[in-house]
C-alpha cells in the first residue's frame, strides 16, 4: 500500500464504523490511518476470531477482511460472521485470488473485492462507492 | 510428454452495457428506478474494474499477434468482430477494451453457444419479470438452480471451443464471468494465470454474470 497526500473529503462518513480484519500488524496500522483520517471511527482486530467478536461489540457498518490469515481464513471468519450479521458490508483484500475464493464471497454476500497491492486511495474509492450505494 | 500450455483467467463483473441482452426491457425499467448518483457509482465501478484489469494485463507485456480472446458471452457466429465492435459503440467498457486488444493483433473467437445463450437470456428475463411479482427468494432459488446446470453445459461449451480453435504456438486469454466454472476445466490442460484486479460485486450485483 502507497501513501499519497491526496485523500477524499470525509465529511459525510462522519460516525460510518469500519472494523479491519487484517494480520500484517504494518498494512492494519496503514489502513487505520487512512480510514481515520477520512473521518470513519476505526475498530481493528489482527486475526478471525478477534474480528468476530470486534463484530459483535462494535456492530460496524462495513468490514475491512483480508482472506488469507493463519489460525481462521476471511472466508471462514465471514461465513460464521454471517450467521449472525447478513446486512454489515464486507470488502474483501487480498494478494492471491482464486476464482474459488471469488464465487465463496459472492456466495456470502460480499460488497467489493481489491487485489493487494493497491493504492490507499483506490482503497478510499472503494470504501466511498460501497457506502455511496 | 506433453507440454503444459499457459492460459490467463480474467474473473469478470458483466455490466448490462457488455451484454446487449434480451432482458433489456425489464432492465431499463429497473435502472429507472435506480438514484442518478447510484446508476453513476455503478458506471465509475465498472469503469475502474476495467481499468485495473487493463493495467494489470499490459504489465504482462504478452505477445497481442500470437493471443486469442475468449469472452464470456460471445456466440459463435462469424461476426464475432462486427459485434464486439457494435457493443463497444453502444458503450461497453469491456468491448472497448477488447477492441483494444484485437487493434494490437488479438484475435476474437467466439465462445458460446448460440441456443444455449438463448436458453439463459431467457432464463434471466423470466427472472426479472417475475422477481416484480413474485416472492424474490423463491424465484431467485429457482434461477440459481436452473441457471448452473446451463452454466455447466455453457463452460463444457466453451472450453471445447478452446481446444478446437487455439493454434501451435498462441496464448489464450479468457474473459469470464465469476460465476462460471470454466477454470475447474481448463486447469487440467494448462497452467492458469489469474489477473485479478477489483470485483465491484455491490455496485454490479451478480445476477447478469452467469
Amino acid at each position: 500500500m502507497h501513501f499519497s497526500d491526496h485523500s477524499s473529503s470525509g465529511k459525510e462518513m462522519k460516525n460510518r464504523k469500519i472494523l479491519i480484519i487484517e494480520d500484517d500488524p504494518e498494512l492494519l496500522g496503514l489502513m487505520r490511518h487512512v480510514m481515520e483520517r477520512d473521518g470513519y471511527l476505526v475498530y481493528c482486530a489482527a486475526n478471525g476470531p478477534d474480528g468476530i467478536l470486534r463484530n459483535t461489540q462494535a456492530n460496524p457498518d462495513l468490514i475491512i477482511l483480508d482472506l488469507h490469515m493463519p489460525e481462521m481464513d476471511g472466508i471462514e471468519t465471514l461465513r460464521i460472521i454471517r450467521e449472525s450479521d447478513d446486512s454489515v458490508l464486507v470488502v474483501i483484500l487480498t494478494g492471491y485470488a482464486s476464482p474459488d475464493t471469488i464465487r465463496a464471497a459472492a456466495d456470502l454476500n460480499v460488497s467489493e473485492y481489491l487485489s493487494k497491492p493497491f493504492e490507499n486511495q483506490e482503497l478510499v474509492s472503494v470504501i466511498g462507492s460501497v457506502f455511496k450505494l | 510428454m506433453k507440454e503444459i500450455r499457459r492460459l490467463i483467467y480474467v474473473p469478470i463483473l458483466h455490466a448490462q452495457d457488455d451484454s446487449g441482452r434480451a432482458a433489456s426491457n425489464v432492465s431499463e425499467n429497473a435502472k429507472m428506478r435506480k438514484s442518478k448518483e447510484s446508476v453513476g457509482a455503478d458506471r465509475t465501478a465498472v469503469e475502474q474494474m476495467w481499468q485495473g484489469i487493463a493495467a494489470k494485463i499490459t504489465e504482462l507485456n504478452l505477445p497481442w499477434e500470437k493471443t486469442r480472446i475468449y469472452q464470456d458471452g460471445t456466440p459463435v457466429c462469424g461476426n464475432e468482430t462486427a459485434l464486439a465492435e457494435r457493443l463497444a459503440e453502444r458503450g461497453s467498457t469491456n468491448y472497448t477494451f477488447l477492441i483494444k486488444l484485437m487493434k494490437k493483433g488479438a484475435v476474437l473467437e467466439g465462445t458460446e453457444d448460440m441456443e444455449l445463450l438463448i436458453q439463459e437470456y431467457d432464463l434471466l428475463n423470466k427472472l426479472l419479470i417475475k422477481k416484480a411479482v413474485s416472492d424474490r427468494d423463491t424465484v431467485n432459488a429457482e434461477y440459481q438452480e436452473k441457471s448452473r446446470k446451463l452454466l455447466a453445459l455453457r463452460d463444457q461449451f466453451i472450453a471445447g471451443r478452446i481446444a478446437a480453435t487455439l493454434q501451435e504456438g498462441e496464448l489464450p486469454i479468457v474473459f469470464m464471468g465469476v460465476m462460471h466454472r470454466l477454470d475447474k476445466l481448463l486447469e487440467k490442460e494448462f497452467q492458469v494465470s489469474y489477473v485479478i484486479y477489483r470485483l465491484p460485486f455491490r455496485s454490479i450485483g451478480t445476477i447478469y454474470n452467469a
